[in-house]
Formats: C-alpha cells, structure tokens, sequence
C-alpha cells in the first residue's frame, strides 16, 4: 500500500514540476500514436468505404481478413515490423529501426485494421432506406456517400477513439522496433514497463497516471463529435 | 463544437509535422549500443555515457535486450556495438566474423540470493555445493529461462554441480533480472543474479545474498563493434571511439567509482579478459 | 399531361408482380392508386422513380425516363427515415446539395413551413412523433418545388388525427400550390376524401381508372362494386 500512496505523491510531484524526461516521454507516445491515428484514419477509410459501398468479388473474404487482423497480436506486429526494417531486411536501407517512425509503422498496422472494421461495421448497418431517400431528394453517389458517412459518424468516432486506445496502450510492437532508447523512443507504455523492471515503481505509477489521463481526456474531446449532430 | 473541431484538426496536424519534421532532422552522430537489461538496469551506463557524449559529440542510444538478442541485434547490423556478458557467446559471435575490436570492460559478480530465513541453509556455501542443496531440497528456485546471459550462466553451475534443474521447484520466468527477483522475491524462492541489478533493486525485494565470492561466479563484460564488412551500413568509427573511450584510465576509474548505496557494482579490467 | 405509364409489367421469377399497367396523370391532379397491401402499388412508384426496372415505358414531361432520379420529381416512402441532425437540416438537405443559397433557402422554407406547420426546426429529427416525421418527410419534399409527388401510404401507421392533419396538408400542396400528386393507399375513404381520379390495382392488374364520381357511385368494373364493399378478402 506503501508503495501506491508513494506512487501517486512522486507522481503528482513528476507531473506539477514538468519533469523535462516525462515530458519527452508523453510527448513522443502522443506523437507517435497521434501520428499512427491520422495515417491510420487517411488509409482504412478508403477500406470501409470500399467494402461498404461497393461489391466486388472476394469482398466477404476481404471483410473477414480484415476482422481477423484486428485482434492482431501487437507482438507479433513488432517482430514483423522489426524484421522487414532491421538492416539485414528488405527496408533496412532505409534505416528506420529504432526510431519514431518504425513505431509509427508498427502502430499503423496495429490501427488500419481497427478503424477498418469498425467502420465498415457501422457503415454497413445503417437502414438501406437512408441512401434510396438521399437520392430521391437529389443527392448523387458521391453525396450519398457523404450522408451515409455521417450518418455513421458515431461508429467512425468509435473506430477512431479503439484505434487511439490501442496505440497508446500498445507496449510489445513499439518495444520492439522503437528500442525504448532514451530521450528517442521511450514512450510511455514501454518506459512503464522499464521502470517497474527497475523497480522504479513512483515513476512507473506518474507514468501510468499520465497515460490514463491522456486516454480520457482523447476520449472526452472524441465523444463530443458523437454527442451532437453536426450541420450539413 | 466548431472550436473543439479546429482544436482537434489543427492538433492533429502539428503532431503529425512533428513527427514527419523529427524523422527527417538530420541529427547529431548516433551510435546504436544494444546491451542487456542487467547491464542498462544497474544505472552505470545512466553514469558514464553522458561524459563520452559530451567529449566525442556523438549521441549514445541505447538498446536494452536480453544477450541473445543484444547479438542477434549485431548480426543483423541494427546496431553499432555491443556489450554483453557472455564469454562464449562473445566469441562465437567474433569467430562468425560479425563482431571485432572485443575489449574486456569490467567485471562484476554472480551471487545466489534467497529468502533471509535460507530454509535450504546453503548461506556461506561454495556455489557448487549450493547448488546441490537446492535441488536435493527441492527449494523453490526461479531462473530467468530466457537464453539471457545469466541463464547461460545458471545452466552452467548447475551442470558443474552435476545436478538436472527440473520439477515443480525450478520456476522459470522468461523475463529480465529485474522481475525474475521480484518474483523471487514473492515466491520467498533463491535466484542467480548479478550483483549490480541486486544492488540496485535490493530495497524493493525480500532478499539476501547468501553465496558469493566464489571464482565460478565471476562475470565479466565485454564490448565489441560491429564488423563493417559484415554490415557496411553501421558507424564503425563512432564504435571505436566508443571502445577506445572504455580503454582510457579515467572511464576505467568512473566504472569503478560508480556506487549504488554505497556499494561498488564493477571493477574494471582493463582489457584482461577471464573465462575466454 | 405530366406522367404517362405505358405497358409496365414487372415479374420476379414466375410471379408477375405488375401487368402491363397503363395509366396518364395531368396537371395539376390527385391521382390515386387505390389496392389491398401487395397489390404491387409501392413496386409501381419505385418503377416510375427508377429505383426498380421493368419492362414498358415512363414518360414524364414528354420526355422518356430511362434510369437516375428526373428532376421535378420526388416520392415520399411509407415510414419515411430521418437523417441523424436537425430538422432544419432535414428539411433543407435537398436544397443544400443543390448548393442553393441561404436568402433562396430561407424564401423556400417560410413558404413550406406556410402550408406545413413545425415547430421545432433545431430538434433532431431522431426524436420525432410518428405524426412529426410525417410532416417533416413531406417539408423536405416540397422544398425542392417539384411539380410531381408520389406519396406511399403517408398515413399508414398514424392515429387518425394526425391522418386529418396529413390529409389536409395534400390538400393544399394539391389545391393551393399546384402540385401534381399520385397517392398509393389502401384506405378507401382517404382516397374518396382527396383523389380526383383513381385507378384500382389488384394482384398487378388495372380494374378500372375513373373519376371520383364514378368509381364511387358508378363504377365501371363489377370487382370494383365488390372491393368497395368489402367483398374482396385477401
């Protein structure tokens, strides 16, 4: 018990005095993760909007792979990922391993299939009404779409809040390709993990709130886009 | 609700510039060191690098694995340098042409650390009789089971006291040293380790050390680069100078300087390399 | 002449759903296609507005539809959906894809909300009566000032006050704007209180297409006598 209370006095300590390494720390696991979110976003809503809108052979096989590769273990991404930038690997010219981006890259694969499918989920549920009255009032594909996309937004909103969870949590993928180096790849998940290695609980507990603290608070700013309908 | 959008758009975007703009930023000169949680975890490299940073101007990142993947990390050429301590595995990895410019760092030592109560008895023991003991007794002993250097290390011990480490009292754990003494340290069960991670996370754990001192359990350091001609594409020179730096008199006195409640962790051995 | 049908016939698989159905509407009139439920009245209007195939002609305005929404045109579904916003939104949706301006949005709407009423325009539409939707579903139809509206069972599933409500409403558009309207129901007395002309469709068939006086009072077809009797059983 000791411990915990500890934690959270050295904690608040750490986070009130803007400790210059839980700032870098908090800074780089938002930035990647941000960073893995956007992209992520930029490249799995033309998925979900494919296999929404449109029918094409092999799509029911489409739509279970990618439903499978959501609960991708994030390990198993990192080893990937590592493989294919390592130096020995096919993109290891590029040397990217152990920086930012390789994180980002591992968090990337991590999210597309998350924001995919949720959204896809949400898309294809929608009353098969709500395109049939669009056209009749005028719209035409494209604008259908549109209305359709926002029609869903509240399940594209939870697409994107699971896909912002999952990168900021994700420890293994982004151990593995970023390295945990200090004052450059060490984010919050894996120095928590190096902490408590250490034994350095007060900091692991300052770094745990701070996580949890981002968490709710993305989630908070996420939610209100579901909350109200936005004008068209 | 438009600000909070504007907000959350013009975030986003500057985050993701940031990122973009850290990646291509040329930066100062790197040197990729991959080395083993033990070492990292004991805090010396916290101590030292900062002086070699600031001397050569060269920015030290620092990878920390366990030994098997320090070394897979130099075969593959992800990184500029290792430091390890696994003599053998060392020089497998220099006969496979991977590794050159091996230099014998430091020293530190293996001890045997248990519940303070020692309800096998073994406190004062050479290692090898120890280490019979704890099997015959079949007290609870956690091994770290990871193909970490100090694993290698247990497996040898217990092979030198002619002993099969098996049943439901040998525990593996599959994890660094850090968290292989906590779950000893919760398991009231004995454990190898090194003495500087002891040292250093003794204040968090139930434990003592109940044999040391024995010449078997001695565990020395080595540092070696990675052969450019294997992988052309690492900082052969940052990792001499990084070697050369570990060669001078006053790094040789930092490393023995470095203290972790008032106990020394290593002792230099300037270039002497034991056990191979 | 606003609408011409001419030999529509439409089978899924062995059964025909409509039979050679033929039948013109001028300007400004209320038509109605009066018929029991699965008489193929709604498969009709989703011919004549493009969203179903078939075989025979369309003519609107003179011109033949072959596919895609005409403009001029708009059909009201049975259970009509709101869009997840306002209902101002709703309402204007129509016109802001047409990338009308706000003074010409504003004019269009006090002119709707003239003939019908809505209270709450800031309201989300989910929220909406039975009753509400109704009149929100026919606001967002009569802002694009079409000159044809084909309604599907409007009334179906209200109370009879607002069905009062509903029926005076496409009275007006009809008498007082001037729009065409072609009403599908299966409610006799509603489509006696508001038609000017009807046409009976039974399993796809056309029995007969008279005027209000004589389909009510003298009807030409014996199975018309029958249905508004109530002999009919389906």
């Amino acid at each position: 018990m000791g411990v915990i209370i500890e934690g959270f006095v050295e904690a608040s300590r750490l986070i009130l005095t803007l400790d210059p390494e839980i700032v870098a720390i908090t800074w780089l696991s938002l930035k990647v993760s941000v960073s893995a979110v956007v992209l992520g976003f930029i490249l799995a809503m033309p998925i979900a909007l494919a296999l929404s809108f449109y029918n094409f052979p092999g799509k029911q096989f489409l739509v279970n792979i990618v439903n499978t590769l959501m609960g991708l273990p994030p390990v198993v991404v990192g080893l990937f990922v590592y493989l294919i930038l390592s130096a020995s690997g096919p993109l290891g010219f590029m040397q990217l391993l152990y920086s930012p981006a390789a994180m980002i890259i591992a968090q990337l694969i991590i999210v597309i299939p998350i924001i995919a499918a949720i959204s896809y989920n949400s898309i294809s549920s929608l009353d098969s009404r709500l395109k049939e009255t669009a056209v009749s009032l005028g719209a035409n594909n494209l604008q259908a779409m549109w209305l359709l996309i926002m029609e869903a937004r509240k399940g594209i909103v939870t697409s994107i809040i699971a896909g912002f969870g999952a990168a900021i949590s994700e420890v293994g993928a982004i151990f593995i390709v970023g390295g945990n180096i200090r004052f450059h790849t060490r984010a919050l998940t894996t120095a928590i993990m190096l902490e408590t290695r250490r034994g350095q609980f007060e900091l692991a507990i300052a770094l745990g709130i701070i996580l949890l603290a981002m968490a709710f608070a993305v989630n908070i700013i996420l939610t209100r886009y579901q909350a109200r309908g936005i004008p068209r | 609700m438009k600000r909070t959008t504007l907000f959350v758009t013009v975030f986003s975007l500057l985050v993701v510039l940031g990122g973009i703009y850290a990646v291509m930023t040329p930066e100062e000169k790197i040197l990729r060191l991959a080395t083993t949680t033990s070492t990292y975890d004991s805090g010396l490299l916290d101590y030292i690098i900062p002086v070699f940073e600031e001397k050569y101007n060269i920015e030290v990142q620092i990878i920390s694995v366990g030994t098997g993947q320090a070394i897979t990390n130099g075969e593959r050429g992800d990184v500029d340098v290792i430091m390890v301590h696994s003599p053998e595995a060392e020089l497998k990895f220099i006969d496979k042409r991977y590794g050159i410019d091996r230099y014998c760092v430091m020293y530190n030592d293996f001890v045997i650390v248990g519940p303070a109560e020692d309800p096998a008895g073994i406190k004062g023991m050479n290692i090898k009789d120890a280490m019979g003991v704890i099997s015959d007794q079949e007290a609870i002993f956690v091994s770290r089971g990871d193909d970490s250097g100090t694993h290698k290390k247990e497996l040898k011990l217990w092979k030198a006291s002619g002993m099969m480490p098996a049943g439901s009292w040998y525990l593996e754990s599959g994890d660094g040293m850090g968290m292989t003494l906590q779950l000893a340290s919760e398991k009231g069960a004995y454990t190898l380790t090194d003495r500087a991670t002891f040292t250093f996370r003794k204040k968090t754990l139930d434990l003592e050390i109940l044999v040391d001192g024995d010449i078997g359990l001695l565990n020395p350091y080595g540092i070696i680069a990675v052969n450019p001609d294997m992988h052309p594409s690492v900082d052969y020179e940052s990792a001499t100078d990084f070697i050369d730096w570990f060669k001078e008199p006053l790094t040789q006195q930092l490393i023995a300087q470095y203290r972790v409640d008032g106990e020394q962790l290593f002792t230099p051995l300037n270039g002497e390399c034991i056990g191979g | 002449m606003i609408l011409e049908l001419k030999g529509i016939t439409k089978t899924y698989g062995q059964q025909k759903v409509l039979d050679s159905v033929c039948f013109s509407v001028g300007k400004p009139e209320f038509f109605t296609i009066l018929g029991p439920s699965g008489a193929g009245k709604t498969t009709l209007l989703k011919i004549i507005t493009g969203f179903i195939s078939s075989s025979g002609t369309v003519h609107f305005k003179g011109r033949r539809l072959n596919n895609g929404f005409p403009e001029g045109m708009v059909i009201g579904f049975q259970n009509p959906i709101m869009f997840n916003t306002s209902v101002f939104n709703n309402i204007t949706y129509g016109l802001k894809i047409r990338k009308k301006t706000s003074n010409y949005i504003e004019g269009k709407l006090r002119d709707v909300l003239h003939i019908v009423r809505i209270n709450d325009l800031k309201r989300n539409a989910l929220s909406l009566s039975g009753g509400e939707v109704q009149r929100v579903a026919l606001a967002r139809l009569l802002m694009l000032d079409p000159e044809l509206i084909l309604l599907d069972e409007p009334t179906a599933h209200l109370d009879p006050s607002n069905v009062g409500n509903i029926e005076h409403i496409l009275h007006k558009v009809n008498k007082e704007m001037g729009k065409t309207i072609i009403l599908a129901t299966h409610n006799i007395n509603q489509a006696k209180r508001l038609s000017d002309r009807l046409m009976l469709l039974i399993d796809g068939r056309t029995v007969e297409i008279s005027d209000n006086e004589t389909f009510f009072n003298k009807p030409k077809s014996a199975e018309t006598s029958r249905f508004l009797k109530g002999d009919i059983v389906w």
